[in-house]
């Protein structure tokens, strides 16, 4: 950036390497959350592809409704799953670095965000199990 | 037992640059006895007045108030004033310069850029109306206050650039500290300087080139909390980009 403050004339500028996220356990846990949400890109994807074989007929959303009960695609699921929930976590730790300056502790924020939506994921699943049974 | 039979050897690894040689940087071992009290500043210290006098590393208060004396120990942001060397024994010990800054000598690093990203944010409060010192202070109550209390700790120190790995991939990221200041600035009562910050804020280099690493608020010696500053003023960044800000100080709501 330039400025009214010079820099020195002669200095030595190390590089960064391509492995910088492997050098500290917090980046890595940077990662590992940022690279959870191509798990997440993934369960949308499973859903775009539900909501347009649905347009396309009934047959199209047959299929699709067999492919999700085959043995690959549970198990696709589940780890899709677990990639979910841990990306969700991440969300809620981070929130209260993006709160408004308020008298609420951080662990509280956070605890209370995980808590409610535990709650309404259960109160979903229940409601649909009942629907749909 | 007396200090003397306390006395334990360490070695400590330092990285050596000298700008008068075109020799890249090369790590130099040092054996430094010290005591259960003795920090890596006064290791360094000790280096210094009794090995080489070569080494140049930068210090003052030796009490973690004047953020001179940041180094990278074993990898990790710290003011070596801080850090003790029983917590290393018997292991070796690294120390590097910041991290992301150039070198200009061994642990000295040159500070310019963050200089004038600090220069950029307009640190000083900017009343709505100037007025003599005879008219007395500008006043605020303790809850106004507590608004950016916290983000006024911060002593410059870098470490929170040297933490943070978007600095280093983007050097143009007006990073950490400066951002945390321009809040700090933007959150007082008696400021009325958002217009004026606002371009540094808002640009793709300001706020939102953040990832929410928060590494910075981890490494803080003075628990600023960077991140929290920087990602809260996403949102206020947004409202700007959208008018809610203006509308919300036309009706009194904000500044």
């Amino acid at each position: 950036m330039s400025g009214r403050f010079k820099p020195a004339v002669k200095t030595y500028t190390r590089p960064v390497t391509g492995g910088w996220w492997k050098e500290n356990p917090f980046y890595i846990w940077y990662t590992l959350r940022e690279l959870t949400a191509v798990g997440v890109f993934l369960y949308g994807v499973v859903l775009v592809t539900g909501v347009v074989s649905l347009g396309i007929g009934e047959n199209a959303y047959n299929a699709w409704r067999a492919a999700l009960t085959t043995w690959t695609s549970l198990i696709f699921h589940l780890i899709l799953f677990a990639l979910l929930v841990y990306h969700s976590y991440t969300w809620f730790k981070v929130m209260p670095k993006t709160t408004p300056q308020i008298p609420i502790a951080p662990q509280t924020i956070v605890r209370t965000g995980v808590a409610v939506t535990t709650a309404l994921s259960l109160v979903i699943v229940a409601v649909l199990f009942g629907v749909t049974r | 037992m007396t200090a003397e039979t306390n006395t334990r050897t360490i070695e400590i690894d330092v990285l050596r640059y000298d700008p008068d040689t075109e020799a890249p940087p090369r790590y130099q071992t040092y054996k430094v006895p010290f005591q259960h009290d003795t920090s890596v500043l006064q290791g360094l210290q000790y280096i210094k007045d009794n090995l080489d006098g070569t080494l140049t590393f930068r210090w003052s208060c030796r009490m973690a108030i004047c953020g001179s004396c940041g180094t990278m120990i074993n990898g990790i942001p710290q003011l070596s004033c801080h850090t003790f060397l029983r917590d290393y024994w018997p292991k070796k010990l690294r120390i590097d310069p910041l991290e992301h800054f150039p070198i200009i000598k061994d642990l000295a690093i040159d500070q310019t850029d963050f200089l004038n990203k600090l220069d950029s944010v307009k640190p000083y409060l900017i009343p709505k109306q100037e007025k003599p010192i005879s008219e007395g202070a500008y006043l605020q109550t303790p809850k106004q206050m507590e608004q950016y209390y916290n983000y006024s700790q911060c002593i410059n120190c870098l470490l929170c650039y040297a933490a943070c790995p978007q600095y280093g991939l983007t050097p143009t990221f007006t990073g950490p500290a400066a951002l945390a200041l321009l809040h700090r600035y933007n959150a007082d009562s008696r400021d009325v300087g958002w217009s004026a910050r606002s371009d540094v804020l808002n640009s793709e280099d300001g706020v939102w080139r953040c990832t929410l690493v928060g590494y910075c608020s981890e490494v803080c010696p003075k628990n600023v909390d960077p991140a929290h500053a920087i990602n809260q003023n996403k949102v206020n960044s947004t409202l700007d980009y959208f008018g809610v800000l203006k509308l919300l100080s036309t009706v009194g709501l904000g500044k």
